[in-house]
């Protein structure tokens, strides 16, 4: 719509100057105006009118008169909003109004067709995202898993160690013939554990599972079977430094060899103990899968008929949760309704899932957030 | 940047005991104002805190404290969620020495759990949600309390445990702590003396 700029300030020039479809608009709307003007004035002077004939009882010998000054009072009081809405003019802005608000209502509508349209694409990508994070959580639990169990490997590992000192301390102490331990023997007994020795319990290959196979590589790869052999060497040479002394005192050599091994096999154990409560600590990371929309919130709503035993429960909840106490903002207490008490009612379910009310169904409603 | 050393284990150690020790705490470092630490009157949210640390440490907590059912529900909660809580060691006392730019100072730490060699776990209670929850440790700081206890107790990872109370939910992380050496070379700067 275009318009020329006025070059006055005076309403009827303005209307003048204006192209025939807003004139006649703006002509229209002033008819309007001058018609709800001329009924305001109409209706203000009836008013005072009546007013005026009715001024306040005072003679209490007058009280006939007073009933039929009432009578007409009243009649006119209940007749007066008629005078104003049954005009055309009041009519004609009423309809402007209805039109006015079913233009506004068009997006509300809208909206409602948007939600509904975009309700079962959420719960579609609900349904996918929830699978993603069973994915995720299985495949935390595979790695905790694996953890654990290449934690027993390595207890394996290091309990082998031990053993095999021992039993070779053990052993030469129990030969009479072996009175010291020279190089050669020495390298004879290093030479029986090698990286061959502490071979992985399984071949991480034969995984069908790409991501599972992944899992156990990376898990896995954190054996070094170079550092049991040195282990085995360090624990053999100790063992043995002092063997012309162990010899000589057998009895109590053989008990400190077993009290030694003993402490050691239960140290491996606590280790063990300790990283598979590290790798149970890793795996209870709060880890949630990303998702890149807002996902739908989940409300109850209550679910039940539309009957008087309803109605009675939910009365009951609503005292029971002392809702006329809690609701809030309420213009008043006389005006709550029977919904509002039920909103109230899925509210507290809401906030505690846990929350459970003696004759009430719920039912779990996806919504939009 | 940080260095510690001097790291020394104490045991399990009685509060009481542990606020008398030498060594600067990272409460009285979070809390001090011009070196000195106003009294604040434990609030109700405070007290329940300590509650559910002192029945999951087994500390003895005050059954007689008007708060000892929830904080028992709580504790109950954590402990069927993460049972393997009872295998770290409770109420564990640390001490270190930390060092920056010429500069040492003593630290201490009582730390909620320990796992020797492998982790800390710092507990607390609050009335965030879970969505919340990161949020709210930003804003409380507790990086800079893992960070301490992880390095006096000289374990490779800090993870943190928060009950949310709104959610009923436990919000449960390994943290980083990025960010909280510069905090802490900040109080060395402080309240740390020259090293000689």
């Amino acid at each position: 719509m275009s318009q020329q700029l006025a070059t006055t300030t005076d309403p009827i020039q303005v209307i003048a100057s204006l192209p025939a479809p807003e004139r006649n608009r703006a002509i229209g709307w002033a008819n309007i105006g001058a018609k709800l003007w001329e009924n305001e004035v109409t209706i203000a002077n009836k008013v005072k009118t009546t007013i005026d004939a009715a001024p306040l009882p005072t003679d209490i010998t007058q009280l006939a008169e007073y009933d039929k000054i009432r009578a007409a009072l009243s009649k006119t009081a209940n007749g007066i909003a008629d005078e104003r809405t049954s005009t055309d003019a009041w009519q004609k802005l009423e309809a402007y109004k209805k039109r006015r608000t079913a233009t506004e209502g068009e997006l509300k509508t809208h909206l409602a067709e948007y939600d509904a349209a975009l309700l079962p694409l959420k719960q579609k990508q609900a349904a996918i995202d929830k699978a993603a994070q069973e994915k995720a959580d299985a495949l935390r639990r595979f790695r905790t898993s694996a953890t654990i169990q290449y934690n027993e490997f390595v207890a394996t590992c290091n309990n082998m160690v031990a053993n095999k000192v021992a039993e070779l301390f053990e052993r030469a102490i129990k030969n009479p013939e072996t009175k010291s331990i020279d190089g050669p023997t020495m390298d004879k007994m290093k030479a029986l554990y090698n990286v061959a020795s502490f071979p992985l319990p399984f071949d991480a290959a034969t995984e069908p599972d790409e991501e599972k196979r992944a899992i156990l590589i990376d898990v896995f790869s954190a054996h070094t079977p170079e550092q049991y052999v040195n282990a085995y060497h360090t624990a053999l040479e100790l063992k043995f430094i002092d063997f012309a002394n162990a010899n000589a005192h057998s009895v109590e050599a053989l008990a400190q060899n077993s009290y030694e091994t003993e402490q050691t096999v239960q140290q491996v154990q606590e280790q063990e103990t300790m990283s598979n409560v590290g790798a149970m600590m890793a795996a209870s990371v709060s880890s949630e899968v990303e998702v890149y929309h807002k996902p739908l919130k989940e409300v109850y709503e209550i679910d039940m008929p539309d009957n008087a035993a309803t109605m009675v429960a939910i009365d009951s909840a609503f005292i029971a949760l002392d809702g006329y106490n809690k609701m809030g903002r309420v213009k008043s207490l006389w005006n709550i309704s029977m919904q509002q008490k039920a909103a109230f009612i899925a509210k507290c379910k809401c906030d505690d899932n846990a929350l459970k009310v003696t004759g009430m169904v719920f039912k779990m409603v996806p919504k939009i957030a | 940047m940080l260095t510690f050393t001097n790291h020394r284990h104490h045991g399990t150690t009685p509060f009481a005991e542990y606020a008398k020790s030498p060594g600067y705490s990272h409460s009285f470092l979070k809390y001090q104002q011009h070196g000195v630490v106003l009294f604040i009157e434990p609030t109700d949210k405070m007290r329940l805190g300590s509650l559910v640390d002192a029945i999951l440490c087994n500390t003895g907590a005050d059954i007689t404290d008007p708060q000892y059912q929830i904080a028992k529900f709580i504790a109950a909660y954590i402990d069927r969620h993460f049972p393997w809580l009872r295998q770290c060691k409770a109420q564990q006392h640390y001490t270190a020495t930390v060092s920056c730019n010429g500069l040492e100072m003593p630290i201490k730490t009582l730390i909620d759990f320990v796992l020797p060699g492998i982790a800390t776990v710092e507990m607390k209670v609050s009335d965030c949600t879970k969505k919340q929850a990161e949020t709210m440790v930003q804003f409380m700081g507790y990086d800079n309390q893992c960070f301490i206890e992880r390095s006096c107790a000289n374990v490779p990872d800090a993870y943190l445990l928060v009950y949310c109370r709104k959610t009923k939910d436990i919000y449960f992380t390994k943290r980083e702590c990025s960010g909280a050496d510069m905090w802490l070379a900040d109080k060395i700067m402080m309240f740390g003396r020259a090293v000689v």
